[in-house]
């Protein structure tokens, strides 16, 4: 008798066991299959509709990110040569030490010159790296003019790079003139200068004056628009 | 004891010693377990004594409750016979027996009980029949339920001494089986044509002269087969099986085949029971235990292996309940295991269903396809950079183009009168993001260097630049031609 209840006890704790749980469990599969294919469905549109890669393509993508990032900050330090200081000397300095007389104290054009660089500080430091590499040559005659009032602006495909740009008509002998020209080329620090277009033209003899002809050899005009640089801000 | 044999007690009680044995069985094979014997015979209530022992038997051996317990019926007053009757269905059959013993006994019926054992022929069968005393057989069911004594069948001892012996020495012969024990003998006719029983009140107690007891026992075998036996068939006996106590009487024996003229065969080993040589024998002789015949045949019977077996009360109802324990325990465990499996199975399968394909997995797509985009839209961004910086670098070039253009022409002008070539523009525009850079450079040269200079100018520009495109000579004046050579930047 005992035994009988003992196994009756038995039964009654598995079935109830089946009932309390397994019962359930056979729904919640049900339902968890009927889950499971929709999500399938679901996973299969999302499939179709991304293009997934796997993790390492992915971090393969990423790794060439990265290099490109690197190598644009390492192009963009050598172009802007954080090496090397800024011209040391501010505009009021260098006007005072060039040796071109068109830009001698009380010229009309250092007056003018002098004006331009009031407007902002980016305009003084482009005018004084300017006038510094002017001063490097012998030179006929100078004119210096700002774009658009000098104003900046952005560089196009260069983020937080800011520009402005100035227009420079120079007539020297040749080599002068050629040497003007390749000083104008990016490097040596910023601002860093550019040239956009150049326009190199003999000056015909008839309309030499005493100081074209005084000059080591006949003269040429170089007409250039020079771009003036700077970092605006975050580094690319 | 192997848990899938079936196991059977026969226990002999009424002649003056308790004699069980114990039996298994394997398919065919038949194993002797264990042997018992306890004497009774001097005590003065010979029924009370044999009760107690058999009490003290159960008590003490603890059969347990898988084995089947056969006990002999109690026999006094039993009368047998074996019918030819017609092949018919059971009821019938059974009203036929009925009826031919109680014409035969001219008694009540519900003073007797009836019972028959049937062998199928194809028109006729033999059927074995034999009538007990009713009060008998419900006082000794009284009696063993008092005494708590668990049985499963009660079985004449004349029939399974019957089948001990068809089973161990088949013959197909008429044969005469004597059981002498101390108080009484079961005396077993054995034809081809059927088996009539006798319970003789007559042991070896009550004659200690072996002649005088074998010569008692000699008429009373002649009687029978006088008396049961149909007058159309001679019976010609083969031998007399002699067991219990009897067999173990030598001088009966010997008497015996003196008296009869025929010879006694006795069990000295069994043929198709096996006896393992470790046996229990409870302290008796193996020969004592090999003359337990009746018992032997009971144990037999209960492992359904009797061709007479034909119990005057059959089953009991709490033993075979009892015996079905171990069977309906093992289902019910196995049931039980089983829901309680299925179920864990279902809990798992439904966990499993639920993290397989997690939502999660959704929007970890969509973030790796967002950070793909994002890193394809940085790296776009990037190489625009790069593109405008490389730009911007090569501003550097071109502004040392005019110098090199300059020098072509120097070059190309040489031994040349200066005034004969030279150059009157430069135009340079280094270029932009997707748009090449030019140089433009624009010469004078006289008209009598027209035959050779542009295709001079062509080859030394192209040397030194690549991509060159010459224009002229076109007139610029009366003495001099103009030249345009494009270079294209890179």
């Amino acid at each position: 008798m005992k035994t009988l209840i003992g196994l009756a006890v038995i039964l009654l704790l598995a079935g109830g066991d089946f009932v309390w749980r397994g019962l359930p469990a056979f729904q919640a599969a049900a339902d968890a299959g009927a889950e499971l294919t929709s999500r399938v469905r679901e996973y299969e549109r999302l499939e179709r509709r991304l293009d997934l890669i796997s993790e390492p393509e992915l971090q393969q993508l990423e790794q060439v990110r990265n290099a490109l990032a690197a190598a644009n900050r390492r192009g963009f330090d050598a172009l802007l040569d954080r090496g090397v200081a800024a011209s040391p000397l501010g505009l009021a300095e260098t006007l005072a030490a060039t040796p071109l007389s068109a830009l001698a104290a009380g010229t009309p054009l250092a007056t003018e010159i002098w004006e331009l660089g009031g407007t902002s500080p980016h305009v003084e430091r482009a005018l004084a790296k300017v006038i510094a590499l002017l001063g490097r040559h012998e030179l006929g005659s100078v004119d210096i003019e700002l774009v658009d009032d000098g104003q900046l602006q952005p560089v196009p495909g260069l983020d937080r790079l800011v520009a402005l740009d100035l227009q420079l008509s120079v007539v020297a002998a040749l080599p002068a003139v050629l040497g003007v020209l390749e000083s104008l080329a990016p490097g040596d620090g910023e601002p860093l200068l550019s040239v956009r277009l150049a326009s190199l033209q003999r000056v015909s003899p008839d309309r030499w004056t005493p100081d074209l002809a005084a000059l080591p050899g006949p003269p040429v005009r170089l007409f250039t628009k020079v771009t003036a640089t700077f970092d605006g801000g975050d580094r690319p | 004891m192997s848990l899938f044999a079936q196991t059977a007690i026969g226990i002999d009680v009424w002649d003056g010693t308790l004699k069980a044995v114990r039996l298994s069985r394997r398919g065919r094979r038949v194993t002797l377990e264990r042997t018992w014997r306890t004497h009774y015979a001097k005590s003065a209530d010979p029924r009370a004594a044999a009760l107690d022992a058999l009490g003290q038997l159960v008590r003490g051996a603890r059969f347990g409750g898988r084995a089947r317990v056969v006990i002999s019926a109690p026999t006094q007053g039993m009368f047998s016979s074996t019918y030819l009757i017609p092949t018919m269905a059971g009821p019938r059959l059974d009203e036929m027996v009925e009826y031919e013993l109680l014409s035969e006994l001219d008694a009540l019926p519900e003073d007797l009980l009836i019972r028959h054992h049937v062998r199928k022929g194809v028109v006729e069968q033999q059927v074995h029949a034999y009538a007990l005393r009713r009060r008998d057989v419900d006082d000794l069911r009284r009696e063993l339920h008092e005494r708590r004594v668990p049985y499963d069948d009660l079985e004449t001892p004349g029939y399974a001494l019957a089948s001990l012996v068809e089973h161990e020495l088949p013959s197909g012969r008429d044969r005469v089986l004597l059981a002498v024990g101390r108080l009484a003998t079961e005396l077993v006719l054995l034809t081809e044509h059927g088996v009539w029983m006798r319970h003789l009140p007559l042991g070896s107690h009550h004659e200690r002269d072996a002649t005088r007891l074998a010569q008692r026992l000699a008429r009373e075998i002649d009687a029978a087969a006088t008396y049961f036996l149909p007058t159309d068939r001679r019976f010609k006996p083969l031998h007399i099986v002699l067991t219990e106590e009897g067999a173990l009487d030598a001088q009966l024996t010997g008497a015996l085949k003196q008296a009869t003229g025929l010879d006694v065969v006795r069990m000295s080993s069994l043929q198709r029971i096996r006896t393992p040589g470790r046996l229990d024998w409870d302290d008796q002789k193996p020969e004592q235990a090999l003359a337990m015949g009746k018992a032997l045949g009971l144990a037999l019977c209960g492992l359904d292996m009797g061709r007479f077996r034909s119990p005057a009360v059959t089953g009991n109802a709490r033993r075979d309940v009892r015996r079905l324990v171990p069977a309906v325990a093992a289902a019910v465990l196995l049931a039980g295991a089983g829901l309680v499996t299925t179920s864990e199975l279902a809990v798992a399968r439904a966990e499993r269903l639920g993290q397989t394909l997690p939502a999660e997995l959704a929007d970890d797509m969509r973030t790796v396809d967002s950070e793909r985009r994002q890193t394809l839209d940085a790296t776009a961004v990037l190489e625009a950079q790069s593109a405008a910086l490389q730009s911007l670098a090569e501003r550097r070039t071109a502004a040392f183009m005019p110098r090199r253009a300059l020098t072509r022409v120097g070059k190309l002008a040489t031994g040349v009168p200066a005034s004969s070539v030279y150059v009157t523009q430069v135009w340079l525009s280094p270029g932009s993001i997707g748009h090449t850079g030019v140089m433009t450079v624009t010469l004078h040269a006289a008209k009598r260097e027209d035959e050779s200079l542009a295709d001079r100018l062509l080859r030394a520009f192209t040397a030194e630049f690549g991509d060159v495109a010459v224009r002229g000579p076109e007139s610029a004046g009366p003495d001099s031609s103009r030249y345009v050579i494009e270079v294209t930047l890179p």
